[in-house]
């Protein structure tokens, strides 16, 4: 996965698919996250969606659920 | 690489159809030379007015596209002739009836750039120059990309390309083969009425886009054919009959967007074409640009010209 | 000199880049282009350390193809982790076979080689359960007409192709490395049995040296298509050198004996014959005297020498197209006759030629007015 900002926003590209996708300013901070460090993105995450502990462990163990690229496929899907 | 370079024009009419029926007319557009090979008359005297200006090897000179055009070699040629376009003696259209085999060359000869080239990111969209800064302009058939490309070119721009922008990944400079625009239909006299120094071919009739006419460009632009420029617009150009013209800004994601839905090669050179464009979506500035009258539209160019 | 000629020449001796003229060089990278060696060609510019003396414009179109090709072995390299995560881990790790294989090995013939399917090799009592789980991660068949199924299922060395879903990449799960109804049947149990395991973390295996030259030999010199036989010969030829450099006579003794074990000789001696014809590949005599006197070698006749060497060339760049042409239409017809006995043939021919949905050339081609 490469990221780049582009203007406001950021831009990934995936290079096993090919896929370029466009994501507003906070998921492209928290995919940047994502592609340095794991534990910094749960922080990260929840603090951006205002969660609380038990959430954001829920959150933890279904991101660990999830093969990176599948995460990435979704979320862009959804935004 | 040592050139003999000579205008085609110098050559005369003899000289043109025999290096088109014998080893081949290496033609020099921008940055590409092709070889032209052919026995059709409709070729050669296509050739010899739309290209009139540009520069023609030597046989045996290097070339990077190896084009034909010729009958297919079946019964059907007796009772309803048609043209084949051969690409390194490749056919790779369905072929033609045979009148219209020079506007079978223009477009073979895009089908190259867009499917060979492989060291350029290659846009399907026009671009022009002015003072050193090139405005593109991308955009899908029908959009009037080509129109407001042949008027530009002939109110102070100069014309890079009409079809296919062609992007150094690594300088970030943008140039284009110089070929002449294609205009169809109702452009062809609207292009006529606005630019009258302009010079269009005999219209060909019937073909799957209508009446097909292709323009020369303005002799200054064939000179500096090859001459890189660095991008400062991007502009996505939507004709509508009776609108004002009007430009509304992208932001450089969707100008990236915009661009990748307009890239031959993009998915072929995946992280560079994406880094690529995406530096350039920054660089630049972007609008979509709807336009219902020429001379509105001339103006907003020259303001952008001079306001930046 | 022909375009045919200077890309064997380039690719035999890099060096040989700085005699062409321009002229020569046109028909070569047009050579190039049909048989994707291009990038290959880039890659040997380099080792030669001739890139920054070519001409512009051929390194230009040399070092693009190189980046379209770096691009593919990005995405297929991406496509192999996704494969070795999936359902395959419920399996015992299959063999990556042709271009995957070289990419993951880091052969040297992997470099600019435009790489685009996965081929996979399975025990044939297992493949049919990898295609169910497979499915799982994606990928389905392609081929779904009564015929096809059957043709792939009874009488072919592999499954109906698979692809991706989402991605539409290629999959190709085999059980042998010659169909069923060839001429002869490789034993598929040899050649796992000698397989390698690939560096970890990947769950796949790859060929022993001497199986992986004999499986790019019999793919080519059993192939109905020899439009991009050159390049076929060029991935022998880069193997041949490179193993022999580095086993020594080992490879070559391995060679010999897999060779006859597989009861593919015959087609070893062709292969071997034929990149020394175009490429000069250094081929100790001894070899050659060996293989001619295997009881499971084949004299090649001299028509067959034309027909293998006019067959190779390349359409665009070929000074000698009617007999290339004949060439290439007599290979398909040998390959056709060696892939299925001559009841059979007949069948298949027939129905391909009357009853299969026509593919006709001119429906795969594009209109000329989307470009312009």
């Amino acid at each position: 996965m490469h990221l780049r900002p582009c203007g406001e926003q950021w831009a990934a590209f995936h290079t096993g698919t090919g896929d370029t996708h466009l994501l507003d300013p906070v998921a492209g901070a928290i995919l940047q996250c994502l592609q340095e460090n794991g534990p910094l993105v749960l922080a990260q995450l929840s603090d951006c969606l205002e969660w609380n502990a038990a959430d954001a462990g829920i959150l933890a163990e279904w991101l660990a659920a999830l093969q990176h690229n599948r995460l990435i496929r979704e979320r862009t899907e959804c935004l | 690489m040592p050139l003999e370079r000579v205008p085609l024009r110098s050559l005369g009419p003899t000289v043109v159809r025999r290096r088109l029926a014998g080893d081949g007319l290496l033609l020099e557009t921008g940055p590409f030379v092709t070889r032209i090979r052919s026995r059709i008359a409709s070729v050669a005297e296509g050739l010899a007015s739309v290209y009139r200006d540009y520069p023609v090897h030597e046989p045996g000179a290097f070339h990077d596209f190896d084009c034909e055009l010729r009958a297919p070699r079946t019964l059907r040629r007796f009772y309803h002739p048609q043209v084949l376009f051969l690409s390194d003696r490749r056919s790779v259209f369905k072929p033609l009836a045979y009148h219209q085999a020079y506007p079978m060359l223009e477009w073979g000869m895009n089908w190259c750039i867009a499917s060979l080239v492989q060291h350029r990111l290659v846009l399907h969209a026009a671009a022009l120059e002015r003072g050193g800064r090139a405005v593109l302009l991308p955009a899908p058939p029908g959009s009037g990309k080509s129109t407001l490309c042949a008027a530009l070119a002939h109110n102070g721009w100069r014309l890079l390309t009409d079809e296919s922008v062609l992007l150094d990944l690594d300088a970030g400079t943008v140039s284009g083969p110089v070929r002449p625009v294609s205009l169809k239909n109702v452009s062809i006299d609207v292009i006529r009425g606005f630019c009258p120094d302009a010079r269009l071919n005999a219209p060909v009739h019937d073909t799957l886009k209508g009446t097909v006419s292709h323009m020369s460009p303005p002799q200054a632009s064939v000179e500096r054919a090859g001459e890189v420029a660095e991008p400062a617009w991007v502009i996505f150009p939507q004709y509508r009959q009776g609108v004002p013209a009007r430009l509304i800004e992208r932001s450089p994601g969707e100008c990236l967007t915009g661009l990748i839905d307009n890239a031959f090669n993009y998915a072929a050179l995946g992280t560079r074409a994406f880094h690529g464009l995406g530096g350039l979506s920054e660089r630049v500035r972007s609008f979509d640009f709807v336009y219902g009258d020429l001379d509105e539209a001339m103006d907003v160019f020259q303001r952008l010209a001079d306001g930046r | 000199m022909d375009g045919n000629r200077a890309l064997c020449l380039a690719l035999a001796r890099p060096e040989s880049m700085a005699e062409r003229t321009d002229g020569e060089w046109s028909t070569m990278l047009a050579a190039a282009r049909e048989t994707s060696l291009l990038g290959a060609l880039w890659q040997r510019a380099r080792e030669a350390g001739l890139e920054t003396d070519l001409p512009e414009p051929v390194a230009l179109h040399l070092q693009g193809a190189a980046w379209v090709a770096e691009r593919r072995a990005e995405a297929l390299r991406w496509e192999l982790e996704e494969l070795g995560r999936g359902m395959l881990t419920r399996m015992a790790p299959p063999v990556l076979l042709k271009g995957a294989a070289y990419l993951l090995a880091d052969l040297p013939n992997a470099q600019g080689r435009l790489a685009n399917d996965i081929d996979l090799l399975f025990p044939e009592a297992e493949i049919e359960r990898a295609e169910s789980l497979l499915f799982f991660d994606g990928w389905a068949g392609s081929h779904h007409n009564d015929y096809d199924q059957r043709y792939y299922r009874e009488w072919m060395h592999e499954l109906p192709p698979l692809a991706h879903r989402q991605r539409g990449t290629t999959l190709d799960l085999h059980h042998n490395i010659l169909p069923r109804t060839f001429r002869v049947r490789p034993d598929a149990g040899r050649l796992r049995e000698q397989s390698v395991a690939l560096p970890a973390p990947w769950r796949f295996r790859m060929l022993a040296p001497a199986h992986m030259v004999l499986h790019a030999m019999v793919h080519l010199f059993s192939e109905t298509d020899w439009e991009r036989g050159l390049r076929d010969v060029n991935d022998i030829h880069v193997l041949v050198n490179h193993f022999a450099a580095r086993e020594g006579d080992g490879f070559w003794e391995a060679l010999l004996v897999e060779a006859d074990a597989l009861e593919v000789t015959w087609l070893a001696q062709r292969a071997l014959w034929l990149c020394g014809r175009h490429l000069g590949t250094d081929i100790p005599p001894e070899v050659v005297r060996r293989l001619a006197a295997s009881p499971r070698a084949r004299r090649i006749n001299p028509v067959a020498r034309w027909m293998f060497h006019h067959g190779s060339q390349t359409r665009a760049a070929s000074s000698t197209p009617l007999q290339d042409g004949t060439a290439r239409g007599l290979l398909f017809l040998r390959g056709h006759w060696l892939k299925m006995p001559p009841g059979l043939l007949v069948r298949h021919l027939f129905y391909k030629a009357f009853l299969a949905e026509k593919e006709d050339d001119t429906d795969v081609q594009p209109e000329p007015d989307k470009h312009g």
